[in-house]
């Protein structure tokens, strides 16, 4: 099962561990990705998240159904995005899986992870305490053949 | 024919109006696309490079799915501009 979600509220660790309980997956891993509160030298209060929420959800989607081809069908992966303006200290990217041997959950979350930062359309803006603003650089988007 | 183009990111720097339309016919392929918008919103050559280096690495999407380097633009598609992306 694959669970995704993006929005504009607070992620919550202990829904997303109550998503994840199963007595036959026996392997639970959870990342949260948190805003820090400095950036190459620079003082960040918070970063403000922009995404294009069809195309964001579907890549969202097809992650988390390959990460499923790395365990067993039976095992769960959730992913969660928040966007919109996230404080400095809060969680803006929660990924959890569920399997039932730990080597699998491990690769799964990183899978999930590392496909994510690459392949969703999802940007950021870091938000200094001097209040001026920077969107970061990313990774181009790989486009189909023609 | 009008298009609603759509841009995100550090797009949205570049163009005050993240959603805007513009009159794109059937038949572009994704480079000329980019090339037409530099070319007819921006007047100084300066902005224009500044422009055309953003367009240059990012994507269009035209009605929720990516497009192909080659594809071409069918009828009354809606586009979206995709900058790298740095989500997490």
């Amino acid at each position: 099962m694959v669970d995704v979600h993006i929005g504009r509220r607070r992620l919550s660790l202990a829904s997303l561990q109550k998503r994840l309980l199963s007595t036959q997956l026996g392997a639970q891993v959870y990342f949260s990705g948190v805003v820090r509160d400095a950036n190459l030298g620079r003082e960040v209060v918070a970063i403000e998240y922009d995404v294009c929420r069809p195309l964001a959800l579907q890549s969202l989607a097809e992650i988390g159904q390959e990460a499923l081809a790395l365990a067993t069908p039976e095992s769960l992966v959730c992913l969660y995005h928040r966007v919109g303006r996230v404080e400095c200290g809060q969680s803006s990217i929660l990924v959890g899986v569920a399997s039932p041997h730990r080597a699998q959950a491990y690769r799964m979350s990183q899978y999930c992870m590392d496909e994510i930062k690459r392949r969703v359309p999802i940007w950021k803006c870091e938000i200094y305490a001097d209040g001026s603003r920077q969107w970061l650089s990313g990774t181009p988007l790989e486009v189909p053949r023609a | 024919m009008i298009r609603t183009i759509q841009v995100y990111g550090i797009l949205r720097s570049r163009f005050p109006k993240a959603r805007f339309r513009f009159s794109l016919e059937a038949g572009l392929t994704p480079d000329q696309v980019k090339a037409r918008l530099v070319e007819s919103l921006f007047v100084e050559e300066s902005q224009r490079e500044q422009v055309r280096r953003l367009l240059e690495h990012s994507a269009l999407a035209g009605d929720g799915q990516l497009l192909a380097a080659g594809q071409t633009l069918g009828e009354a598609q809606s586009l979206s501009f995709l900058p790298p992306v740095c989500g997490g």
